[in-house]
């Protein structure tokens, strides 16, 4: 009896200590990041021409509310050149809206105020970021309907380039 | 008598180092966010099988491990001049045991979890998460380091 | 009496609540490849509520400044083996893509140079080009009449790879400044040292005759051969008289990860200026 006793004591303390031997241990990775600079242009708002009647020009200026308009973030105070291709028409089948007499002009704030017009074109126009690397860019232009244009849906792309050095 | 002295001499013994040498936590893989843009928030799944953290844990069948992180709040640009911040959500770590019958269990890797293991004695932990780069944010490589502590019973 | 026909004509992005030529982000905004590795990678990220498709390419072309001293891409009609052109050995993959909303797309890009090519900096340019797909017309009396404008956004970004042990250096003369208006156009020429192209920045300060800074400016340049840039300076309320405009040349630019950038000596010259 005494030989049990002592053995289911010890067996109960060598049980308690094996119970007990909670133990920590730890590793590290590392988290990583590469932030880069980068560029975006964005189509910010339509250049709408609104209702336009046949045999009535329709010209919107770029100091239109609805003048379309190009903003670009970029690297602060950057050269960048703008490039533009632009349709002579509208095309519906074999149906022609011309469109024309483009007008362009860019800030380095989100207004037409005070901004330096040019005029879009294939050719490259030289601008540059602000100094916390925004650009805006304004289009306007003239839709010239025949005084029989006809019915249906015209389509055209437009397309700007911005380049970076 | 005697024989059962050496026995629980043995078993005493033996009950001493269970833990050495067969429980470890072992890191295996950084959490690489890769190229970042300013003002664009990057996340990388816990599943994502390349930029994930990972980490490698065993123990013993039937016994249990805490595992908590210590996670990094921002990530330090390398030479100075910036903080990233960094943020976990609460699905962005999964426990993926290494039996053939184990499920996943996503859990949250901002607060500690014990974890049973009854189908297998080792697993692994998958981290997630997320950096916000500021819109101005500077340039260039951040870091950060990321622990995980096992607590194993 | 003529056929009363209202057409509602919308042209380019951005119907409300919906960017129709969105573009997408680019990053970095230069690439750089080095020969060892001959790879590198662009992140697109498409920032709209539509998918954006994206066509990959690549030319060669080069930096100058016009007349004006405007940096302006140079595109040669033709490329021969004399020019540093990376363009014929540049892959990108993929090359076409649809980036989902508020996606990233890695690019990766590739370089297998001609065997034998010798040490040296070569250039391209990479167009990433992003379609946002046709614009719907609003507007009245559209039940005969609709617009579908096809739009495309270009972003062109320099790609520069380098073999070998690179130097650069800037080179700067005839620095001078002409009033014109509210701002000070200083004009210098530069002239490209070295095997690589100077990549830095240009900083101006308008000293006055106590050596106080008036007016600053600061662009970031990129030297390929020579250059005559125009930089310009607000002097807006500054009093007539004599002020001293100093140049400094710099390779310290925070846009580009250190190791990328080749150093060298900053370059610095000064002129006296008169304002009106």
């Amino acid at each position: 009896m005494r030989t049990t006793i002592r053995v289911s004591a010890v067996l109960a303390a060598l049980l308690s200590l094996a119970g007990s031997t909670a133990r920590a241990q730890s590793a590290n990775i590392t988290a990583t990041a590469t932030v880069f600079q980068a560029m975006t242009v964005t189509g910010a708002r339509t250049l709408d021409f609104g209702n336009v009647f046949p045999g009535v020009a329709k010209a919107v200026g770029v100091a239109a509310a609805t003048s379309g308009r190009f903003d670009l973030t970029g690297q602060n105070s950057a050269a960048v050149n703008l490039s533009f291709t632009l349709p002579a028409n509208l095309t519906s089948g074999a149906n022609n809206l011309p469109i024309g007499t483009w007008t362009g002009c860019t800030n380095t704030t989100n207004t037409a105020t005070g901004c330096t017009a040019f005029t879009p074109s294939a050719s490259a126009t030289a601008s540059a970021f602000s100094g916390t690397g925004s650009l805006f860019v304004f289009v306007g232009g003239t839709v010239t309907p025949a005084a029989n244009q006809a019915a249906g849906t015209y389509n055209g792309t437009v397309t700007l380039t911005a380049a970076y050095f | 008598m005697r024989r059962c002295v050496c026995f629980l001499v043995f078993a005493l013994v033996t009950a001493a180092r269970p833990l050495a040498g067969q429980s470890q936590v072992t890191g295996l893989r950084d959490l690489d966010f890769g190229a970042v843009i300013r003002g664009v928030q990057t996340t990388v799944a816990p599943t994502d099988p390349i930029r994930s953290g990972r980490f490698y844990v065993r123990h013993q069948l039937n016994r249990q491990v805490r595992v908590a992180f210590t996670l990094p709040t921002r990530l330090s640009r390398v030479g100075g001049g910036g903080n990233l911040p960094i943020s976990f959500s609460t699905t962005d770590a999964v426990a993926q045991g290494t039996a053939a019958t184990s499920s996943p269990v996503t859990f949250n890797p901002n607060t500690a979890i014990t974890f049973t293991l009854v189908t297998s004695a080792d697993f692994y932990i998958n981290l997630g998460g997320r950096v916000s780069p500021a819109a101005n944010q500077a340039t260039g490589d951040y870091s950060g380091t990321v622990t995980l502590t096992c607590t194993f019973f | 009496m003529p056929r009363q026909l209202a057409l509602a004509v919308l042209l380019l992005a951005g119907l409300a609540g919906r960017s129709a030529a969105q573009g997408v982000v680019v990053a970095p905004h230069a690439v750089y490849l080095d020969h060892r590795t001959r790879s590198g990678a662009i992140t697109l990220y498409n920032p709209g509520a539509d998918p954006a498709e994206v066509t990959i390419s690549t030319f060669y072309g080069y930096p100058v400044t016009d007349s004006a001293g405007h940096f302006m891409l140079q595109v040669p009609d033709s490329v021969d083996p004399s020019m540093p052109s990376a363009t014929g050995w540049i892959d990108a993959f993929p090359r076409k893509m649809t980036i989902p909303p508020l996606t990233r797309q890695t690019v990766r890009l590739l370089a297998r140079p001609p065997q034998g090519l010798l040490d040296g900096e070569y250039w391209s340019r990479i167009s990433i080009s992003a379609l946002g797909g046709a614009v719907p017309v609003t507007g009245a009396d559209t039940g005969r009449i609709a617009i579908g404008l096809t739009l495309e956004v270009r972003t062109i970004i320099p790609l520069i790879y380098r073999k070998g042990a690179l130097t650069t250096g800037i080179a700067v003369s005839n620095l001078r400044a002409t009033p014109r208006g509210d701002s000070l156009i200083a004009r210098v020429h530069l002239e490209r040292r070295g095997t690589a192209a100077f990549v830095g920045m240009a900083r101006g300060t308008l000293l006055n005759t106590a050596g106080g800074p008036v007016a600053t400016f600061q662009q970031p340049v990129a030297v390929y051969y020579d250059a005559d840039p125009a930089f310009e300076l607000p002097v807006r309320g500054l009093a007539p008289g004599s002020y001293r405009l100093r140049l400094e040349l710099d390779t310290d630019r925070t846009d580009i990860a250190p190791e990328l950038l080749l150093r060298t000596a900053t370059v610095r010259d000064s002129v006296e200026v008169v304002l009106p």
